[in-house]
């Protein structure tokens, strides 16, 4: 099964917001606003996604890279990484890309 | 009065007021005023790392980044203005500038060097300060980390009764010492103990002064002081809590936070603009010492079980260590 080519937010650029910092501890990595201060710790696949954002990348992008290291389906994995994406928003972590605002 | 108390001044080169050379957080430290408990250091013709002298404080700083009512704050520039103390301009992280007012004195003035103007000044040197105590268990640190009150000196003096070496009161600096371990340098400082918790510690040794006239607390020397630089191994976050005592080590999100929050004024990081500094280094910290919760009573209820179980805490890092 591919990834459905049509819904436009699976092409959209995702790219990361400026001012955090980041930290390995253990398994997770420990983010850190520093205009707001508000902390962020993000496990299992979490921290992998965010560095994966380290270049704007689209959620089909994400989840077949994401598929190639879990050995997992990308279309099975496609909610999560959204919804994961959409929490990282919500705390003003990512943001769409102004090429998918235009 | 103690050794450590009788303070000698010496005439630096270049200057023509006395000054008192003193060993703080492995740093020589030339000051025009006596800082009680800190160590004179015996190689009087050391040259001074710090400066701490008398001079003229501008009211405000050329082009402040950040300010509030009672400090502005520029790169490697620091003024604080203190009502009933004075105003102090800490300056690339060595040298303290001071103007005193005309109703502080000089023990009241060490308070504030020693505490606040000090910490700004490590600040400037890239350092980790911590509102921590902290005494030696088989060669390493074992912090203790609380807002005032929390009981950090009172814990600390108690370990010393059980024979521990004091490393550091009220204020820890930590340095890096590479591949993300971090060490302490003794400073000398006394307990500060109030005279309740003298009493109930059945405090033996004599205290050596108020640390101010009009505040029931008395610096009091520790009987065992350590002398070196020691490792990181625990930091303890003091949380008074119901019996029966507990220790749990933290998970690196609350670690951070915990670290952050027992930062030494951590209104300082944001006006200095040292958080990130400050984040890389609590991560690292997290990463080579464990950062743990010690619930316990804060009264004397069951202190020897307290100290029991904080000694077998640090057998089982011990055994830990040996196997990693």
């Amino acid at each position: 099964m591919s990834m459905n080519r049509q819904d436009p937010l699976s092409e959209s650029l995702f790219m990361r917001c400026n001012g955090w910092f980041t930290a390995w501890i253990g398994g997770e990595l420990i983010m850190m606003n520093a205009g707001s201060s508000v902390y962020l710790s993000l496990s299992g696949a979490g921290g992998p996604i965010w560095e994966l954002l380290e270049v704007p990348r689209t959620l089909t992008g994400l989840c077949e890279a994401l598929a190639t290291s879990y050995e997992v389906e990308p279309t099975r994995i496609r909610d999560e990484v959204l919804a994961f994406l959409e929490e990282l928003q919500l705390h003003h972590a990512i943001q769409l890309h102004p090429s998918a605002l235009a | 009065m103690s050794d450590v108390m009788q303070q000698r001044a010496t005439t630096v080169p270049g200057r023509q007021t006395e000054v008192f050379k003193y060993l703080i957080s492995g740093l020589v430290v030339g000051s025009e005023v006596e800082l009680p408990s800190a160590i004179l250091t015996a190689g009087e013709q050391q040259i001074s790392a710090v400066l701490i002298h008398a001079g003229a404080v501008p009211l405000h700083l050329e082009s402040p980044r950040h300010s509030a009512d009672c400090w502005e704050a520029a790169d490697n520039l620091f003024l604080l203005r203190l009502r009933g103390v004075g105003n102090f301009l800490i300056r690339e992280g060595r040298e303290i500038i001071y103007a005193c007012d005309s109703t502080c004195d000089s023990r009241k003035l060490a308070l504030y060097l020693m505490g606040t103007c000090f910490a700004i000044l490590m600040y400037q040197r890239g350092n980790l300060v911590l509102h921590a105590s902290a005494i030696v268990s088989d060669g390493r640190a074992m912090l203790f980390c609380g807002p005032s009150g929390a009981g950090k000196s009172t814990l600390s003096a108690l370990l010393c009764q059980r024979g521990y070496a004091l490393l550091n009161d009220d204020i820890c600096i930590l340095r890096p010492a590479g591949n993300d371990t971090y060490e302490i340098y003794p400073d000398g400082r006394m307990l500060k103990l109030w005279t309740e918790s003298m009493d109930k510690l059945q405090w033996r040794q004599k205290p050596e002064m108020a640390i101010h006239d009009n505040i029931q607390k008395y610096f009091c020397a520790p009987p065992l002081a350590e002398a070196e630089n020691r490792p990181v191994e625990a930091i303890y976050i003091l949380h008074d809590a119901m019996p029966p005592a507990s220790i749990r080590r933290i998970p690196p999100l609350e670690g951070m936070l915990a670290l952050k929050r027992n930062a030494y004024r951590p209104w300082l990081l944001a006006a200095m603009e040292k958080e990130r500094n400050f984040f890389s280094a609590s991560a690292a910290l997290q990463q080579s010492a464990g950062v743990y919760l010690l619930s316990r009573p804060k009264d004397f209820s069951a202190t020897d079980s307290l100290l029991d179980m904080l000694e077998e805490h640090w057998e089982s890092l011990r055994a830990s260590n040996r196997i990693r």
